[in-house]
Order: C-alpha cells, then sequence, then structure tokens
C-alpha cells in the first residue's frame, strides 16, 4: 500500500511538472500561432482577389465579399472537396461579371509529383478570367471543356472544379458551402 | 578521450538510422525533401537531447515499476514544445512535416536511448548522447532528403539554412556542361535544362527504402562489423 502511493505520487508530480511547463509554452506561442492563422488568410483573400482592399466575411470561413472602399468587386470562397488523397482546400474569388479572378489551393494531401500539380500555377493560372458557370475539363467535356487537367492526375483536377463549381452552387441556392458529392 | 567517443558514436559507428535502425518512419515519411528532412532532424534532436538529459536526472528518483510512464511524460513534453514552437515560428514547415513531429514521441530512436543508455548514466555522458544521436540523425535524414529531392525533383530547397530559393541542381548541370564545352571549343554541343527526366519513386515511400538501403551498405562498406 505505501508502494503504491509513492508510485502514485511519483507518477503525480511527474504529470504536474510537464503540465505546467507545457501551459508556459502555450502562453508564450499562442500569439504567434494566431496571428499566422489570421495572417495567412487575409494574404491568401489578397491573392485571389487583387484589386480588392477589404474583405467583408459574410458566411464564417467560407465565404467573403471583396470590397474596393464602398464598392463591392466581387465574392471569395473558401471550399474543401474530396481529393485523391484527403480533402483538397481551394480558395478562389468571382468578380460581378461571374469570371474567376484566380485560384489558389491552401492545402491538400496529393501523391507528391502527380496530384500535388493541382497546387502549381501551371494548373490554377488556367482558371483565371474563365466564365465561373463554364467550367470544365477538357477531358471530361471535349466540346465545352476549357481546362487541361494535370497529366496522370485526372482525379485530383477534376477535385479541383468539382469544388469550386460546387461552392458556387451551393452560395447560389443558399446553402452554405459544403463538400461536394462526387457527381 | 572516452567522453568524446559518447559524442561521436552516435555520429558514425551507431548511427540511429544506419546501424541502430530504429524509429524509421520519420526518417521514411520527412525526407522527400532536403528542408523537411533538416526541419525533422532539428526537433528530433531537441527532443533526443532534452529527453536524455532529463531522464538522466530523475533516475535515481523514479522507481522501475513505473519508468516508462514517466519517460514518456518526459518525451512528451519535449515534443508537445518543439511542435508548438515550430508552428508559431516556422509555420510552413509545421504544415510540411505535419503529424510527424507529435508522433516523435513514440520514436524508438528516443524512447530506446532513455531506456537503454540516460536511464543508466551520467547527466553529461546522456547529452553528449543525446548530442551525438540527435547529429547522427540530422546528417542522415538530410542527406536522404538531398538524394530522394535531387532523384525526384532536380532540385535542393533548404530555407530553413537561408536559402531562399531551391538550387536547381538539374539546370545547373546542364549550364556547367555547355559552359564546358564552350570553352574547350565545342560549341554545338548543348544540354537543355530539362534534360532529366525526373524519377517519380524516389519522392514516394518506396523511394526512401532504396536511398536508405544503399547508404547503409556504403556506411558497412567503411565500418564494417567484426
Amino acid at each position: 500500500m505505501k508502494d503504491f502511493i509513492k508510485l502514485v505520487g511519483i507518477l503525480f508530480i511527474t504529470g504536474a511538472i510537464a503540465a505546467g511547463s507545457l501551459s508556459a509554452v502555450y502562453q508564450l506561442t499562442r500569439e504567434p500561432i494566431a496571428e499566422f492563422a489570421k495572417q495567412e488568410k487575409i494574404v491568401a483573400l489578397k491573392e485571389v482577389f487583387s484589386s480588392a482592399k477589404d474583405f467583408k466575411e459574410v458566411r464564417t470561413e467560407t465565404m467573403w465579399e471583396a470590397y474596393d472602399g464602398q464598392t463591392q468587386l466581387g465574392r471569395v470562397f473558401l471550399t474543401e472537396t474530396a481529393g485523391y488523397g484527403g480533402p483538397v482546400k481551394i480558395v478562389f474569388g468571382v468578380n460581378l461579371q461571374n469570371e474567376i479572378t484566380a485560384v489558389k489551393i491552401l492545402s491538400h494531401t496529393e501523391t507528391p509529383g502527380l496530384g500535388a500539380k493541382i497546387a502549381l500555377p501551371a494548373f490554377t493560372a488556367q482558371f483565371a478570367g474563365k466564365k465561373a458557370d463554364s467550367l470544365a475539363l477538357k477531358k471530361d467535356n471535349p466540346a465545352a471543356g476549357n481546362l487541361d487537367a494535370v497529366t496522370g492526375a485526372t482525379i485530383s483536377s477534376r477535385a479541383a472544379v468539382r469544388g469550386i463549381i460546387n461552392a458556387l452552387k451551393d452560395s447560389n441556392n443558399g446553402n452554405p458551402a459544403r463538400e461536394g458529392s462526387s457527381k | 578521450m572516452k567522453r568524446f567517443k559518447e559524442l561521436t558514436k552516435g555520429i558514425m559507428r551507431e548511427n540511429p538510422i544506419l546501424v541502430i535502425m530504429l524509429g524509421l518512419c520519420a526518417t521514411l515519411a520527412c525526407s522527400t525533401n532536403a528542408n523537411d528532412a533538416f526541419g525533422m532532424g532539428i526537433a528530433f534532436s531537441f527532443v533526443m537531447v532534452g529527453s536524455n538529459v532529463v531522464v538522466a536526472l530523475i533516475r535515481k528518483i523514479v522507481p522501475g515499476q513505473i519508468r516508462i510512464p514517466v519517460f514518456i511524460a518526459v518525451i512528451s513534453t519535449f515534443v508537445t514544445i518543439i511542435d508548438l514552437s515550430i508552428q508559431a515560428y516556422q509555420p510552413l514547415l509545421s504544415r510540411s512535416l505535419g503529424v510527424f513531429i507529435p508522433l516523435i514521441v513514440v520514436n524508438c530512436i528516443v524512447m530506446g536511448r532513455a531506456e537503454a543508455y540516460s536511464s543508466k548514466n551520467t547527466v553529461l555522458d546522456s547529452f553528449l548522447d543525446g548530442i551525438g544521436m540527435g547529429i547522427g540523425f540530422t546528417v542522415i535524414i538530410t542527406l536522404i532528403g538531398i538524394i530522394r529531392e535531387i532523384l525526384g525533383e532536380g532540385t535542393i530547397t533548404l530555407s530553413l539554412l537561408g536559402l531562399k530559393d531551391k538550387i536547381n541542381v538539374v539546370e545547373g548541370i546542364a549550364g556547367l556542361i555547355n559552359n564546358f564545352a564552350a570553352a574547350v571549343g565545342l560549341g554545338n554541343i548543348h544540354v537543355a535544362p530539362d534534360w532529366y527526366p525526373s524519377v517519380l519513386i524516389f519522392i514516394l515511400p518506396p523511394g526512401a527504402f532504396l536511398v536508405i538501403g544503399f547508404l547503409m551498405a556504403f556506411h558497412h562498406r567503411l565500418f564494417p562489423k567484426e
């Protein structure tokens, strides 16, 4: 019994010291971590809608209205869709003429060297200036398609296109942007 | 002199990756490019040294029955410290290493050194052992990262060491050959900058096994066992 109390006591002290030192580190690092998350979002929004100065969050974490002073220039969306290796997070802007301003892949877990190339400008730059309701891969729609898929990564490319289309569809139906189904 | 051996054994003779061969999971997963590999090496070294020193400090107080949970508490505390610090000050590295930083908690080398070495040796020896293991791990994982990145993508990224841009090795070699050809009067020889077709397998998991295997063979040649 005495032994038992000693063991519990030592474990308790170990845990207490660990927890104490960790809470100190947490206090120190909390600010920079939160600051980076905030900065990163603003940078991403600016990157896909460079002409806008302010962004007003319309729907938490998924939709912003882009402003230059008082004039609304368009909207920015953040959406998540199922890729080949996991969720693909996409941020993109649409101006008032319903044209895509730019697309940026925020995070993904696609295959390095294949699907991961959807995050490179060679793929994402194709979207700029395209009508938001006309997006389609040439591979899926030879007649009306206007986007080249990444070689060897059709599923990842499709996911990116589908994510954008679904986010827009949802916003027009008044539903919050959500992960798209497979069609 | 004996002290000095405690430090150097981890670097070559008892290298954690090539000889002890524990904790290869992090080595495989975080060596797809030189920068991630180097970052992983630094994070690992911090945990290694910290846990070795603390385990050696408390080795006489902690009863044998509960040493493993106490060691794990010590290790996971250091891992969480480095994890939060990387998130705060190197957020991009934290993004690309992801879950593999928290996973150092269950890295067998750290646990193995705590159990096999620092729980039986003095603080100073454990500290030197930790430094040696850390250097050995960092050097080899970075080397694996460099080899995999060159073969798989043709570049070297090391932004942690202050190199802003990737070094494009493939273009560099093409440039060297072209300059050399021009200098010796063979101007009609020209190598295109994209002459090298990236070998994708080297940045996929099987490539890590291939590279580690060759490095082990090479190491064995340099330091043959009796």
